[in-house]
């Protein structure tokens, strides 16, 4: 794009492409992926929003293989790291060796851990112990890894799919909520239905499953990111998004009654952040130049869902945060 | 005229109302709410404004581009915008009531003449007249009705239990007392008017105030065509706000009651039980909504203040004391067993044997030599309590004493000092002295008034005179002696009573606070509860039910159960699902007592961990099991009675608010095991 204006061709012929792209690429990834659109569009809006993703999900749902697919998609290195409790941070990091150097001496030499790649699964997360969360963690945030001293970049695109998985109790370690909170996207895996079930059977069952093909590569992203940062919100809308994060609060005014019995943190800048730039991403993908509310709206709940604290009588109670946001989304008024 | 003011100030309201200005961003959010335009009207008229004030500086390219191709888009979907929807036109608030009052205007105005045979007699409510006393038990409905002719407006008084004109039908209900007035078709003359009957359907029921229980059967009387029976004896008692307890409260007030009542029989404790069933009465009470809050917690308080009364502060001395005696008899080979048992603080073995030696003494079944021997052991052990206790009551009246002498000297300085500074001091000296001294006379006080301390007074005084006795050999005085030695054993089982009733006191305290903290959450009746936001009443319903080994609801909620339908291959990898339970219960331990790890769903879950072939479930399958079918399980009660166990010291050690210590305990009164039928 040139410094002056773009003409307004030109901007058609942006968007355009981004929608076209990110089509194909749902496309593709659908060939492997039965059902599960909106975790594939959550994914692919944290990818696009720069962040990571937390799912979570009970297993034999298709986590890995989503990655797995996007990575194959998107012509980008991908790794799996399996957390259990024994893992530790060289683990994923990396860690010095010692080699010989050709003059008959020794020497250290960094071998890059599985965390040095495009695309990363962070499978069962919770199931490490806290130092390893945090060397992950504290990669994710920086976007290097330093070891020694020495601190080596990771290639971006950097994205980092965390899954958590909702029936191990015993023994876990759950995110703490200052963890939870770089997460871009919390997205809940449910159970496929009936007519989903018979797809995936048809097509995993028999002799040739589909192979995707890469349809994006990983500069394309870099570009795309920089598009979506581009797209431009009314006052009024940010507005929105402010006094829905505001009611998370609970000792804001505008706080619900929900908000003020069952929760005892809301969210962080973090998740407007996070809303923001998902909502922009969402007015792309229908074709549209601005954010509406309804953006907001919608990406609302993957957004905030991790980062509302609940208190003593939430937990007891059993409230899901997604209560507590649809509360909110419906009495927050759109305009004042 | 009225009407045409009225419409006039409608239609003036409607004009200023309508040329009323909005802003134009609000009028676009609207438009585009109403059209489903996804904000595009307001975010051009927005971004147009920007644009056109040469926006900020710092926008780049292609998010100008971006902002003009979005007022290009929303100035494409005007013709799509719907303006009317945005606008609905919506009738006032109150034209309802509007048109109500309208039409009963009509109706007035329309001269509505009623027919002789069409007047009613309608009952005021509110002017019952009752005796403004207190109110017993039992008591005859008297009092005094208004009655309001509909078309003359004039009020005639009607005695209730009256019989003549109107007689009365009284139906006696559950809730607010109602009287029904039928009138008698056959006698129609009022004591001021001379009418026609009044005919028609029943003149609806009305209420006398305040709200009466009824506790009686439901009275209808059948009045014959001459005559009615109106003096009806009925149990009421008008309370304005009866306590209100739902079942679940009394099952645990009850559950509470009972683990006292236990612990009294067990350790013998007359007044722990005199307690419960006073409170037994007033749970009764309660329950039949005889009793207020206010008044409900006054009675509890005064119950446990009966309980708490004349708890001894001195007991230990005293058991020091009996245990210092002990040593001393065991010195006597006569009273050497009596000596161990005091010394060991058996006083129940020891009070048995005072009365057996009181028996052998009285039917001389002791020799002169042994007689001679208790005698002396008894002298000597009386005298060393005897010298103790005054030594005791020595030492706090010399404490006493000094006080008493350092503040006579202190006020004498005190006269003698000039300088302020130094008298400040000596004031200040002197109110610490004047305390302590006050403090060691309350403690002197306290002392004399032990009940246990008296107690041992006495043992010593029919110790010594027991002694004194027993040495002559005349048989009366031996048989007085044997009665002092019975009234020794008696003064013993008292103070044995006294502290198995400290004890007591101690083991249920924190029971008492329970039953305390029960009480005061008892509601009044007609207040409203909690929000149900979650169906979490229908919920704890179904979870009692399943608790009582019934079957729990299609459809209810169970553990695990968030609407999903999970899968059964355990949460480990590689699990292989539920193995089927063996007849013996597990061996296996949680470590995990102090509970785990919380997680942040909030889920609980269907959790199936594989143990080993024959060695039957774990204990979490058998909670779980439990849960999904009844407490009745034989496994589940030893279950149970594990955690119970540490209940009370989790709850210290985890600093649990002492609110929600309420809703831990009554949860596990509620998964309390049940016995198998």
């Amino acid at each position: 794009m040139s410094e002056q204006n773009a003409s307004p061709a030109e901007i058609e012929a942006l968007v355009g492409s981004f929608c076209d792209d990110l089509r194909r690429l749902r496309e593709e990834m659908a060939k492997m992926i039965v059902g599960q659109e909106e975790i594939v569009e959550g994914v692919i809006t944290s990818v696009l929003g720069g962040g990571h993703a937390l799912l979570e999900g009970v297993p034999g749902l298709g986590k890995t293989m989503l990655v797995r697919t996007l990575a194959e998609c998107v012509h980008a290195t991908f790794s799996r790291i399996q957390f259990t409790p024994d893992l530790m941070p060289a683990d994923i990091l990396g860690t010095n060796v010692i080699v010989d150097t050709p003059g008959g001496g020794k020497q250290f030499e960094f071998q890059r851990g599985p965390i040095f790649a495009n695309i990363v699964l962070a499978d069962e997360i919770n199931r490490a112990t806290p130092k390893t969360q945090s060397a992950l963690l504290e990669a994710m945030q920086e976007g290097s890894v330093t070891i020694s001293k020495n601190t080596y970049q990771l290639e971006q695109p950097f994205f980092v799919l965390a899954t958590q998985n909702p029936l191990e109790m015993e023994g876990t370690y759950p995110l703490p909520e200052a963890q939870l909170d770089r997460f871009f996207f919390k997205l809940k895996v449910g159970f496929p239905d009936r007519h989903t079930l018979h797809t995936i059977l048809d097509r995993t069952t028999t002799d040739e499953p589909p192979v995707p093909q890469p349809v994006l590569d990983k500069q394309r992203i870099l570009e795309m990111r920089q598009l979506v940062r581009k797209v431009p919100l009314a006052r009024n809308v940010q507005d929105y998004a402010v006094r829905v994060l505001q009611a998370t609060h609970p000792d804001t005014p505008s706080a619900t009654e929900m908000t003020k019995q069952y929760v005892r943190y809301g969210g962080s800048p973090r998740g407007v952040q996070a809303v923001i730039l998902a909502a922009k991403i969402r007015a792309l993908l229908e074709g549209r130049y601005a954010v509406s509310i309804d953006d907001i709206r919608h990406v609302a709940p993957p957004a905030l869902r991790h980062r509302i604290i609940l208190n003593f009588e939430g937990e007891a109670e059993g409230v899901d945060p997604d209560q507590i946001i649809s509360d909110i989304l419906e009495r927050t008024p759109e305009a004042i | 005229m009225l009407l045409a003011a009225a419409g006039g100030g409608i239609l003036v309201g409607a004009v200023i109302g309508g040329a009323r200005r909005f802003r134009a961003s609000l009028v676009a959010t609207r438009v585009d709410r109403a059209s489903g335009l996804s904000d595009r009207l307001g975010t051009a008229y927005e971004f147009e404004r920007l644009l056109a004030a040469d926006g900020p500086a710092n926008l780049d390219p292609e998010t100008r581009a971006m902002m003009e191709a979005a007022v290009r888009d929303g100035a494409v979907a005007v013709q799509r915008a719907n303006v009317i929807a945005a606008t609905p036109f919506r009738l006032p608030t109150d034209t309802r009531a509007a048109i109500a009052f309208g039409a009963v205007a009509m109706v007035v105005a329309l001269l509505w003449w009623p027919h002789d045979d069409e007047i009613r007699f309608l009952p005021t409510s509110g002017q019952v007249t009752l005796d403004g006393k207190p109110l017993p038990d039992e008591q005859a409905m008297r009092g005094t009705l208004l009655f309001e002719n509909t078309f003359t407006k004039t009020t005639t008084r009607i005695e209730l239990g009256q019989r003549g004109a109107f007689e009365w039908k009284q139906e006696l209900h559950r809730g607010p007392f109602r009287v029904i007035y039928e009138p008698n078709p056959g006698l129609c003359d009022l004591p001021d008017h001379t009418m026609p009957c009044a005919r028609g359907p029943v003149i609806p029921a009305f209420s006398i105030l305040p709200h009466a229980k009824s506790d009686g059967p439901n009275h209808v009387l059948h009045c014959s065509e001459s005559d009615c029976s109106l003096d009806i004896d009925i149990k009421t008692r008008i309370l304005e706000d009866p306590v209100d307890l739902n079942s679940d409260d009394i099952d645990y007030i009850s559950d509470l009651l009972d683990d006292l009542k236990r612990t009294a029989e067990q350790d013998h404790d007359q007044s722990l039980m005199a307690f419960v069933k006073q409170v037994e009465q007033i749970l009764r009470k309660a329950k039949k909504g005889e009793i207020s809050k206010e008044e409900l917690l006054e009675a509890m308080r005064k119950a446990e203040e009966k309980y708490q009364k004349n708890a001894d502060s001195h007991m230990e001395e005293s058991l020091a004391d009996l245990q210092d005696m002990g040593k001393e008899l065991t010195r006597n080979p006569m009273t050497k067993e009596l000596g161990k048992s005091l010394e060991k603080g058996d006083l129940e073995k020891a009070q048995k044997q005072m009365e057996e030696l009181a028996k052998k003494l009285e039917k001389g079944d002791l020799p002169e030599k042994q007689r001679q021997q208790l005698a002396k052991a008894l002298d000597k052990a009386s005298d060393k309590l005897q010298k103790r206790m005054h030594k005791r009551e020595q030492d706090v009246d010399k404490q006493i004493h000094k006080q008493q002498q350092a503040m006579k000297k202190l006020r004498r300085k005190l006269d003698q000092e000039k300088n302020e500074q130094k008298r400040q001091e000596l004031s200040r000296r002197l109110e610490q002295h004047k305390r302590e001294l006050q403090k060691l006379q309350r403690k002197k006080e306290k002392q004399q008034q032990s009940a246990s301390q008296r107690q041992l007074k006495q043992l010593q005084r029919n110790m010594q005179q027991a002694a004194k006795e027993m040495r002559s050999n005349d048989q009366k005085r031996q048989r007085q002696a044997s009665r002092r030695m019975r009234d020794m054993a008696r003064n013993t089982g008292k103070v044995d009573s006294d502290r198995r009733k400290i004890k007591t006191q101690k083991k249920v305290a924190s029971q008492l606070t329970d039953l305390r903290e029960a009480m005061r959450r008892a509601k009044r009746q007609g207040s409203r509860g909690p929000k149900d936001l979650f169906g979490k009443n229908r919920k704890n319903r179904d979870f009692g039910r399943r608790a009582r080994g019934q079957q729990g609801q299609r459809g209810a909620w169970k553990p695990g159960q968030a609407g999903r339908k999970l899968g059964q291959n355990g949460g480990k990898p590689g699990g292989k699902g539920q193995k089927p339970g063996g007849d013996q219960w597990g061996e296996g331990h949680d470590p995990n007592m102090m509970g785990d790890p919380t997680g942040k769903g909030g889920h609980t879950k269907d959790e199936s961990v594989s143990g080993q072939q024959g060695r039957g479930p774990s204990k979490r399958e058998t909670i779980l099991a439990a849960a999904q079918k009844g407490f009745a399980s034989r496994s589940y009660q030893q279950v149970y009675a594990a955690y119970k166990a540490i209940v009370e010291e989790v709850m210290q050690t985890e600093k649990v608010p002492s609110g929600y210590k309420y809703y831990v305990k009554r949860y596990f009164q509620k998964i309390k095991p049940h016995p198998m039928d």
